[in-house]
């Protein structure tokens, strides 16, 4: 089930009300179930390998506690199974592709096998949450679940199942064993939070992505038009996700649980490292937890670090793809943090303003999303190697109609910036419960206005969903 | 579809000096046609030899295309009071949509309110990126020409087309849901003979125009369903000798120049229904 469905309208005040009706066990069988309902309601069978992944990993973790000598043995089952499962739906066909091109370039014929399973939606994000939990378990940082209900509702709360936050069980759990309580100023700040979720994905998101469709969709773009469908694609994915996660949280909240926050204004980033730090944080924290530090982290002296940190971004570009593109820009990532931590150690970055810092992060974080949203390698290259110089004046005039049209539905992200910030917060030290319920009142008038008569005419999936 | 597509004087010389009288409303749509039909040419007391009716993809049976917003006017111009058979239709859900979005757009029609309230950014962009001298016309040119569908690849050809965005339907002659039975039960009544004629849309590199498995199902059984009411199909969708040339750059529209050429093409498909 899609967040902006009318299935979905339907399907949340319905639980919602239940819920508030039922005591706390009931309230947990009956978030599995509509976990179950949201997940399987498009494909049914999306459910087997959730299930597989909750008694596995449940299983496993117990077992590790029981049998406590042989916990490895127990660790390393768990994440073969999860890794399996990945590999299955999502990588199989990748690799396959591979082998082929591997064998045809060697005058081989290629392999006569078909591949094409259909990835459920969220597989990595589960899977990643339930290998979260076993090596938290594992090193001893929660203790494994004894009751399988509460662990098959951390991994299939609905509001965060099929694009996360990636949450991690020392901060789910105990929120599925303690009473919840029913707080109405919660409430209206979570449907704010909610409508603002749904304006960023439907209003900003879903109207700027048929431009930047367009844009990577010439065989021949010059050089103006492709960095307009940079800075729109950078619009749309920010718009997309955080509006994803905003509706998450906002649903979370009206169920009295607390997911964690995913983004900090990602394009205020002044630094590579910073932005990861304000960018898909419940990923960043986990690479950083379950891929970095085992690596050895900052340890054994720059070279290994720098190894450490390039195979951790390497990794975290495949998470997001099975295609090359995406470990291109995983280690495009990698080598800038890199080469910050060279500028850091020179002490030049010392120099620059924030302002300055700010843009020029965001820019190499522009020239990222072109790696990202472009599949096709030698598209890619043809695109990030057109010269400014060769652009015709009807060029740039389009480029700078698109850049405009794509600022004005982006406006609202930029007032939303400018509200939050911390330097307006010093200023103007007003939070949302200070607007009080008339002020609160108009924000959302402004923000379900604003949906109703701005929203896009075409509606796509998230972005997320495909990861 | 056919303000450059048909010179009415040449046409009718090539069918024999004939008399040919072009009935082109832009932007019209099936209700427009049906209105056209019954309280015009109909209720004229004419006996024209035959009426064509020029339509692209699955329009024939999506009675809520260009029916509502700004064009709810140009339907209305062509409506009585009352039409019973147009409360019929546009009473019901439309294809693939929701009975809350029906009921919904029923009370105001608010997909066609987002299409103006889209228009308007899109002015406003043009006419901020134009104040230093540039003309409006040119820019809209400009953007045309470089998103013709010759310079687009894969899904991007499918998206400009407008392939992917329409309802991929099957054929429903539900008398209910859609004006095509009326207009052709009018006909009949009124002993007309109707041509239905499917238009090409702007072709790709290869001449040939992307089309999904879905609409091809749909116009073969639009195409049978047609013939077993003793009326006229024309498919020239695929037609080889329609070349990109002949169309304005990006869109579907045939452009000004190639006007006595695609009257000549469809004369040569009409010829063979006129005695």
């Amino acid at each position: 089930m899609k967040f902006h469905s009318l299935d979905y309208l339907v399907f949340l005040p319905v639980v919602l009300v239940l819920y508030w009706a039922l005591s706390r066990r009931a309230q947990n069988v009956l978030l599995v179930g509509a976990g179950y309902v949201f997940y399987g309601w498009e494909h049914p069978w999306f459910l087997l390998p959730l299930w597989a992944s909750t008694l596995v990993d449940y299983s496993c973790a117990l077992a590790m506690e029981r049998f406590p000598q042989r916990r490895r043995i127990f660790l390393v089952a768990t994440i073969l199974f999860s890794i399996s499962l990945l590999g299955t739906f999502k990588y199989a066909g990748f690799i396959l592709d591979n082998i082929n091109a591997v064998l045809t370039s060697a005058g081989r014929s290629p392999l006569d096998v078909v591949f094409g399973l259909f990835l459920p939606a969220g597989l990595s994000f589960y899977t990643f949450q339930s290998i979260g939990y076993v090596v938290d378990v594992y090193v001893g940082r929660v203790r494994a679940e004894r009751n399988l209900l509460d662990y098959a509702l951390y991994v299939s709360f609905f509001p965060q199942l099929v694009a996360g936050p990636i949450e991690r069980a020392g901060h789910m759990l105990p929120q599925y064993h303690r009473q919840r309580v029913f707080d109405p100023v919660d409430w209206r700040g979570a449907l704010a939070l909610m409508l603002w979720g749904f304006f960023k994905k439907l209003v900003i998101a879903d109207n700027t992505g048929p431009i930047v469709n367009k844009i990577f969709a010439l065989t021949d773009p010059s050089f103006p038009v492709i960095w307009a469908g940079a800075l729109g694609f950078a619009v749309q994915i920010y718009a997309d996700f955080s509006g994803y996660t905003d509706i998450a949280r906002g649903t979370a909240r009206l169920l009295g649980i607390e997911l964690m926050r995913n983004f900090n204004h990602p394009y205020l980033a002044t630094s590579p490292a910073d932005f990861w730090r304000r960018w898909h944080i419940s990923l960043s924290n986990w690479l950083r937890d379950f891929i970095y530090i085992p690596l050895g982290g900052n340890r054994g002296g720059p070279w290994r670090a720098s190894w450490h940190l390039i195979a951790t971004f390497a990794f975290s570009g495949l998470w997001h793809g099975a295609s090359w593109n995406y470990v291109l820009w995983g280690l495009y990532w990698g080598f800038l943090i890199l080469f910050q931590r060279f500028l850091g150690w020179l002490g030049v970055t010392r120099w620059f303003p924030s302002i300055i810092k700010v843009t020029i992060t965001f820019a190499v974080t522009c020239i990222g999303w072109v790696m990202f949203r472009e599949r096709d390698l030698h598209k890619l290259l043809h695109d990030l190697t057109r010269s400014p110089g060769a652009a015709s004046l009807a060029q740039w005039s389009v480029a700078t109609y698109l850049v405009t049209v794509i600022a004005i539905y982006a406006a609202p992200l930029v007032i939303h910036l400018g509200a939050t910030s911390a330097f307006v917060r010093r200023c103007l030290p007003i939070t949302w419960p200070d607007l009080g319920l008339i002020g609160q009142a108009l924000v959302a008038a402004v923000l379900l206005f604003g949906i109703v008569l701005a929203r896009s005419v075409t509606t796509s999936d998230f972005i997320y969903f495909q990861f | 579809m056919v303000d450059n597509g048909i010179d009415p004087e040449l046409l009718g010389k090539l069918l024999g000096n004939r008399s040919v009288e072009l009935m082109w409303y832009g932007g019209a749509a099936s209700a427009s046609w049906y209105f056209r039909l019954k309280n015009y040419i109909i209720a004229s007391g004419i006996q024209p030899e035959l009426v064509c009716i020029f339509f692209r993809d699955w329009m024939l049976t999506d009675p809520h295309f260009r029916a509502e917003g700004s064009y709810r006017s140009q339907v209305e111009a062509a409506m009585h009071e009352t039409e019973p058979v147009y409360e019929r239709v546009m009473g019901r859900k439309r294809n693939g949509e929701s009975e809350f979005q029906a009921w919904i757009d029923r009370i105001y029609p608010l997909d066609a309110r987002r299409h103006v309230e889209h228009e308007k950014i899109d002015q406003v962009a043009a006419r901020m990126v134009t104040s230093f001298g540039l003309r409006v016309t040119d820019l809209r040119h400009w953007v045309r020409d470089m998103f013709a569908l010759a310079k687009l690849t894969g899904g991007g050809i499918e998206e400009a087309a407008g392939v992917s965005k329409e309802p991929e339907v099957e054929f429903d002659p539900d008398p209910a849901r859609s004006f095509l039975p009326h207009m052709v039960r009018e006909a009949a009544d009124a002993r007309i003979r109707l041509c239905f004629v499917r238009v090409k849309r702007y072709p790709g590199p290869d001449g040939g125009v992307p089309q999904s498995e879905q609409l091809r199902k749909y116009i073969a059984a639009l195409n049978t369903w047609i013939a077993s009411h003793d009326c006229y199909f024309v498919d020239d969708a695929e037609n080889p000798e329609r070349t990109a040339d002949m169309y304005s750059p990006g869109n579907d529209h045939i452009g000004p120049w190639a006007k006595k050429r695609s009257t000549e093409l469809y004369a040569a498909e009409l010829r063979r229904f006129l005695p």
